[in-house]
């Protein structure tokens, strides 16, 4: 593991690496939101219910904002955080969902920044709103930041020192990447995971996914697992 | 050898060798990273597209791609290779002398991306596999599909991605329909 080896390789050279190279002070990096990944299906257009129900499509855009800071150092993997509805969710012209409705998230995996320049990682996924009393599943965040790694500059040093003192070259196992941070207030876009009828909360609705599949009742009253 | 026998031998080798040449397994070709056509998974399952930039830094050490055990495909400087997954969260492994991983949100019917890098180590290079977007990839220059050799389970084929192209309405990616060479 790096951490073994940066442990050993610590103790033996550090009289040969500088101090302004044995621990890099990169501060973290704001998150940019990434491009979304292509073929993302959209919503199909609400039809209309004989029952009066008014029901939310999945694959219906949302925006949700993070309510809590979320980083490669800080955050762990499988932790959970709270989110809420950025935007209200409109149907039909008219405002379903307001703005402020509560729901969670989960860091789906989070890596530290390591030695040999290799940054943090983070990816965030967004579980649920709470809407009417229920879950309204939520998917496709794709909330996904890596910091900046020093690769080249872990490589320049390498080439730098191969053909003078090759020890020097194993500062290079010291300099870390940036951490990357996702910050409370961060908004991102996500969709519904599956058809939502607004006051339907008998429990006799019939919900289906985003790939049409009837879910597991587990998943349609949006408990992690 | 006469004439007439000369031309006929040549009329059969001409009428033989594009069959023969179809016949052998197709080759990757090196591809502008901007223009590879990636088909959309399968309906209600998503996939991911791993990727490595081509470089001198661990060109001779791949990075093999493993996802519960089980490997997935190698991955060589320049390459890249289609993997279609379940809904759902995904653990994949990375090893040399090292292991790294990344876990992953599959979404269905959506399309994801990661990169592998060799970083320094202390015999062979580390292997570093993190989240990418769409732009990382098609940023990435020019790629060549994985050799099917080098494949494991879940990885597209060539033939594979040609047919989920060719479904799709989208004319074959050169790299599943470029003849051997």
């Amino acid at each position: 593991m790096p951490k073994n080896y940066c442990g050993w390789l610590a103790g033996t050279f550090v009289l040969l690496a500088p101090p302004a190279f044995a621990i890099d002070p990169a501060p973290p990096v704001p998150a940019s939101v990434p491009a979304q990944p292509a073929a993302i299906p959209t919503a199909p257009n609400p039809a209309p219910r004989a029952d009066g129900d008014i029901r939310i499509p999945a694959l219906t855009e949302v925006r949700l904002e993070i309510l809590s800071d979320l980083g490669s150092k800080i955050s762990k993997t499988g932790e959970l955080f709270p989110i809420r509805l950025a935007k209200p969710i409109v149907i039909d012209g008219a405002e379903r969902v307001p703005a402020g409705a509560e729901g969670q998230g989960e860091v789906v995996w989070a890596k530290k920044s390591g030695g040999s320049g290799a940054s943090g990682e983070l990816v965030l996924a967004a579980r649920w709103l709470l809407v009417d009393g229920r879950h309204l599943r939520l998917r496709s965040m794709h909330l996904s930041p890596v910091g900046e790694d020093k690769y080249k500059t872990v490589e320049t040093i390498n080439i730098a020192t191969a053909a003078t003192v090759p020890a020097v070259a194993l500062i290079g196992f010291f300099i870390t990447g940036k951490q990357t941070l996702v910050a409370r207030g961060t908004v991102a876009g996500a969709r519904t995971a599956e058809e939502f009828t607004l006051g339907g909360g008998s429990g006799e609705q019939q919900v289906k996914t985003g790939d049409g599949k009837t879910p597991e009742p587990n998943q349609a009253e949006g408990i992690i697992k | 050898m006469n004439f007439r026998a000369m031309t006929m031998a040549s009329v059969l080798i001409a009428a033989i060798a594009p069959q023969a040449a179809s016949a052998a397994p197709a080759e990757a070709v090196k591809e502008d990273a901007a223009t590879i056509r990636i088909p959309a998974p399968p309906a209600g399952k998503g996939q991911i597209v791993f990727y490595r930039k081509g470089g001198i830094g661990g060109s001779a050490v791949a990075c093999s791609v493993f996802e519960g055990g089980t490997k997935v495909s190698s991955l060589g400087g320049g390459r890249y290779f289609i993997v279609v997954a379940e809904p759902g969260r995904h653990e994949y492994a990375v090893k040399t002398e090292a292991t790294d991983r990344l876990a992953l949100e599959v979404e269905s019917d959506e399309t994801q991306f990661a990169s592998c890098k060799i970083k320094m180590g202390i015999m062979v290079g580390r292997p570093d596999i993190r989240p990418a977007t769409e732009a990382d990839f098609r940023a990435a220059k020019s790629l060549k599909l994985v050799d099917s050799d080098d494949m494991g389970e879940g990885a597209l084929r060539p033939e594979q991605i040609a047919a989920a192209l060719a479904a799709s309405g989208t004319p074959a990616a050169p790299a599943a329909a470029a003849p051997a060479q």
